[in-house]
């Protein structure tokens, strides 16, 4: 049949001849119109307060829903060992042999035995003790001029239900002691529904030499308590003054702020004393001192309290449910706005507190009890805020399009929910970023700030959106341009810019910008 | 491709003399052997039919008649196009099509009312379909009309298939009125572009221009490889594809009364499943945007996303590539003819063509009413005028001539094509020689079954 190069030759003459029949079409000149976007940016609080390094602080309050930061110091808290801590207990007995032995029988032996309850000085009243750790030493001294032997037990003090007991021999006129570790044990302060008493039970035993016994022979009993470490105890204190250390807390309130030209008030910050007892005890606190130190100017300035309740008293709690006082210091008690300001604070305080027992009640108090005191400090973001610039850049490359624009613009829309006006103005920059000039004379877009409600809510955002024609040079600006800076000024507009907002978590500016330009096609 | 190729390539397509449509001015030419493969049914003139060559080329493009945007200055032989006129005058889915039929062999034989018929053909479809907002697109730019409405690119499609054709027919006369015929088409193909899926769709916002591009696509391909000749004959006959593929055709013809004659015919029913050098490129669902730069996210205030940007772009949109076999149908046609006999040399009647197009997943029909006569025995003239490609004027012809053993034909659906091609869209010819032995000495009267 056909060789394939022939039938190739039947259809590509066709083709051939087709070619050569038609005119050469030439593409009159056209200009498409091409649109891009070139800014895209919602700039929320949330970021913006992300850029100062700001976000761990914040809180929002749960009734008006306002933006606060939130610095809070709760290192401080005390309990039984700073109430209560002896470093030892003493107290000691005389024991006399007395009239019941007229005379002495060489080489026999003579006893008695009794009860004493002895007095324990103490500064509280003491009902109850455990011990962590005790160590016990008793020291017994003789007058008799015989030997003795003494066998006594304190009944209350135990440990591990088995109560203290020792046994000292005594020489001639002479003394002798005995030591013992006593930890883990328990011992009752209580006789008769009396504090502060130790009951003793003794045997005093006379090795008999022919010598007379003077009837006011005795052997005193020294007990000394020492490493004592309370666990818990049963008690009154009376009024006990408890001594806290100073202690401080930091406001900074943009950390990283560096970047930005702000000067931005607060209209109430607050700061906030909260003390949680955990005892049943109940005290009475007193501020000593309360000052603002600006890390700036390292100037101090007394923070001053009208009407505020100093001293002022701490209800009991329990471990479980501590009591909780909360004294706020705010601009309606204090000068706390005119000393806080942005830069950087240190607010110190000092307080004193002292025990207010109820006569004759009896507290309960273990060395895990404690009575904590934090300084927290709150600022709702509700203020002003003038010339506050955001800026930022992106990298551009429009130089390619140079030969074939012909003209066109930019495109903007612009949200603002912002507290506070808007000026955006677009700068050309080149590779060092040097500015080379700039979108408009004039802010293109001046936004007035939003509608707010009472509490310095928005209530209606205010949106602006155009077309910003560029002239042959503008266009040439653009083209040889290696960025675009974006500056957004903030600010309270109006005749009056430090009228008073709320920043609250939803607060955003949204900045669209795109460009349009007719191209030569060909 | 630059759009100015594009409508370089468009108007040479749709303005080549050598382009023709055959399909519906020669099927009215009944005697023709070759006819035979656009309704199995037709009775051969001749008791053997022997081609001696064949073929037939054909293109359109429903988008637009070239001289409805040029401008001849006169001054030279180049005509101007408005691209901006263009657009204007598109439809929502522009087809260019494209299609040649070459007989290598064929014979036929007739016995009393039974004929049979053997034929290999080599046969291409190509079809190229472009959406009007994809050129709109091109010429206007987004930041006109597709500002306030989404471009719609899907549809977006090129489907090319070349394959070798070994047809057995036969017809029968059934009682006095009916004849049916059939034919049984082995099929291998040569090579494939598939695009199964294109859907696309580019919306820029008005806010500052942000864009979106979403949509879904998969193409396939067959040999498609620089080393590939499709007219490598010899080599589809020794069975170096391995593309095979069935396809059936059916038909009829009836006498209604004494000057009233119906046919119609199924064509092309089958597929071809590709085997050989496959490679698929698909990507379920891509929904890409691009809004403009995040200035404020970033600490230092300083960064360039426009890498980001690409690489986003690009991944969004990339493919999954596999391969593995895959089937294509062939483009079905239905076509149905009435013919009235107005005396003995003058016949009238009207043929429909409807035929499936791949890329738009849609029928695209056409219909051509004709005027034919018989001079003697020896030569037929059939004139007619198509509506297709939405265009109404595309006046055709086709003649066939008998001398001896010797059969001529030429058949056009539009001649415009060949002397005005800037006022067609579409354009076809068709000619073959062919040796005839026995039977009818003159051209058979095509209501004659």
């Amino acid at each position: 049949m056909f060789k394939p190069s022939f039938l190739k030759f039947i259809a590509f003459t066709g083709l051939a001849l087709s070619i050569a029949c038609i005119k050469e079409p030439k593409i009159a000149n056209y200009t498409p119109t091409i649109a891009a976007p070139l800014v895209n940016s919602t700039l929320s609080m949330q970021d913006l307060l992300a850029r100062t390094d700001t976000s761990d602080l914040i809180i929002v309050d749960p009734v008006t829903q306002l933006l606060a930061l939130n610095y809070s110091n709760d290192d401080l808290d005390f309990g039984l060992s700073d109430i209560y801590n002896p470093a030892n207990i003493s107290f000691s007995t005389s024991i006399p042999f007395g009239s019941d032995v007229a005379s002495t029988t060489p080489g026999g032996e003579l006893s008695i035995s009794g009860n004493l309850v002895i007095p324990v000085g103490l500064p509280i009243d003491l009902y109850e003790a455990n011990f962590s750790t005790l160590d016990i030493i008793v020291s017994a001294s003789s007058t008799f001029n015989h030997e003795i032997e003494i066998e006594f037990s304190l009944n209350k003090l135990t440990k591990n239900q088995t109560a203290y007991t020792a046994s000292i021999n005594t020489p001639i006129f002479g003394s002798d002691t005995d030591q013992q570790n006593f930890s883990n044990s328990e011992l009752s302060f209580e006789d008769n529904g009396q504090p502060n008493k130790a009951a003793l039970s003794y045997t005093l035993k006379v090795k008999t030499n022919g010598a007379p016994i003077n009837q006011n022979d005795a052997v005193t009993l020294n007990f000394d308590f020492n490493n004592i470490l309370l666990e818990n105890v049963v008690f009154n204190p009376g009024n006990i003054g408890v001594t806290i250390p100073e202690d401080s807390v930091l406001l900074k309130l943009f950390r990283n702020a560096s970047n930005f030209n702000i000067d931005f008030g607060f209209s109430d910050p607050q700061a906030l004393i909260n003390i949680y007892n955990g005892t049943e005890l109940p005290y009475q606190f007193i501020i000593n001192e309360l000052s603002v130190l600006d890390a700036v100017t390292n100037q101090q300035t007394d923070l001053l309290l009208n009407n505020f309740p100093n001293p002022f008293n701490v209800i009991g709690g329990t471990s479980n449910q501590p009591s909780e006082t909360n004294l706020l210091i705010d601009k309606n008690n204090s000068n706390i706005t005119d000393v806080l300001s942005p830069n950087e604070k240190l607010i110190r305080f000092g307080l004193g507190a002292q025990t207010q027992a109820v006569a004759n009640q009896r507290y309960t108090l273990s060395a895990n009890d404690r009575i904590a005191i934090d300084l927290q400090a709150k600022i709702p973001l509700k203020g002003f805020v003038s010339d506050y610039v955001l800026s930022s850049n992106v990298e551009v490359d429009l130089s390619a399009l140079e030969e074939t624009v012909i003209d066109g613009g930019i495109r903007y829309h612009i949200v603002n929910n912002f507290p506070a006006g808007v000026h955006i103005m677009v700068y050309y920059e080149d590779e060092n970023g040097n500015d080379i000039g700039q979108l408009t004379d004039q802010p293109i877009v001046l936004l007035e700030a939003p509608a707010v409600d009472g509490i310095g809510k928005i209530t209606q955002p205010t949106v602006t959106s155009g077309d910003i024609t560029l002239t042959e040079s503008e266009f040439e600006l653009l083209f040889s341009a290696n960025k675009l800076r974006l500056e957004a000024t903030l600010g309270t507009t109006g005749s009056d810019t430090r009228s008073e907002v709320g920043i609250f978590l939803d607060n955003f500016i949204d900045v669209k910008l795109g460009v349009k330009a007719r191209i030569n096609a060909n | 491709m630059t759009l100015k190729k594009a409508l370089f390539i468009a108007g040479l397509l749709v303005s080549g003399s050598a382009f023709a449509q055959n399909s519906n001015t020669l099927y009215m030419m009944e005697n023709v052997f070759q006819n035979q493969f656009n309704n199995p049914a037709f009775e051969p003139i001749s008791n053997i039919s022997v081609n001696l060559i064949s073929g037939s080329v054909e293109a359109g493009f429903s988008g637009f008649a070239l001289g409805k945007f040029i401008n001849t200055d006169g001054s030279d032989n180049s005509v101007e196009v408005d691209p901006r006129d263009v657009v204007d005058k598109l439809g929502k889915n522009n087809e260019l099509v494209f299609k040649t039929d070459l007989t290598l062999f064929g014979i036929g034989f007739k016995v009393k009312s039974i004929a049979m018929q053997v034929s290999l053909r080599s046969r291409t479809n190509l079809s190229l379909n472009l959406p009007e907002d994809l050129l709109r697109l091109m010429v206007e730019g987004n930041g006109e009309s597709f500002l306030d409405r989404p471009a719609d690119l899907s549809n977006t499609s090129l489907n090319l298939t070349t394959y070798a054709e070994l047809g057995v027919a036969g017809s029968v006369k059934v009682g006095n009125k009916l004849r049916v015929g059939a034919r049984v088409k082995f099929l291998s193909g040569l090579a494939n572009i598939h695009t199964e899926k294109s859907e696309l769709t580019l919306t820029t916002d008005q806010e500052n221009y942000g864009i979106r591009l979403q949509g879904a696509y998969t193409f396939r391909s067959s040999n498609v490889t620089d080393e590939l000749d499709v007219t490598d004959f010899e080599g589809i006959l020794n069975g170096d594809f391995k593309n095979t593929g069935i396809g059936l055709d059916f038909g009829f013809t009836y006498k209604l009364n004494d000057k009233m004659t119906v046919t119609g015919a199924l064509l092309d029913l089958g597929a071809i499943t590709w085997n050989q050098n496959t490679k698929s490129y698909e990507n379920d669902s891509f929904d890409f945007e691009y809004k403009g730069e995040d200035i404020f996210d970033f600490a230092d205030g300083n960064h360039t996303d426009e890498p980001d940007m690409l690489d986003s772009l690009s991944n969004a949109i990339k493919a999954v590539e596999t391969e593995g076999s895959y089937t294509t149908g062939l483009p079905a046609r239905l076509i149905a003819s009435f013919e009235y006999k107005l005396n003995e040399k003058a016949y009238v009647g009207a043929v429909t063509a409807s035929e499936y197009v791949p890329g738009l997943r849609k029928v695209r029909p056409n219909f051509t009413g004709f005027y034919r006569m018989q001079f003697g025995k020896t030569f037929g003239i059939n004139f007619s005028n198509t509506i297709a490609y939405r265009s109404f004027l595309n006046p055709g012809i086709a003649m066939a001539a008998k001398l001896g053993f010797f059969q001529i034909f030429m058949s056009s659906d539009n001649i415009l094509g060949v002397f005005s091609p800037e006022s067609t869209r579409s354009a076809s010819v068709a000619f073959g020689m062919n040796l005839a032995f026995g039977g009818s000495k003159g051209i058979k009267q095509v209501t004659a079954p």
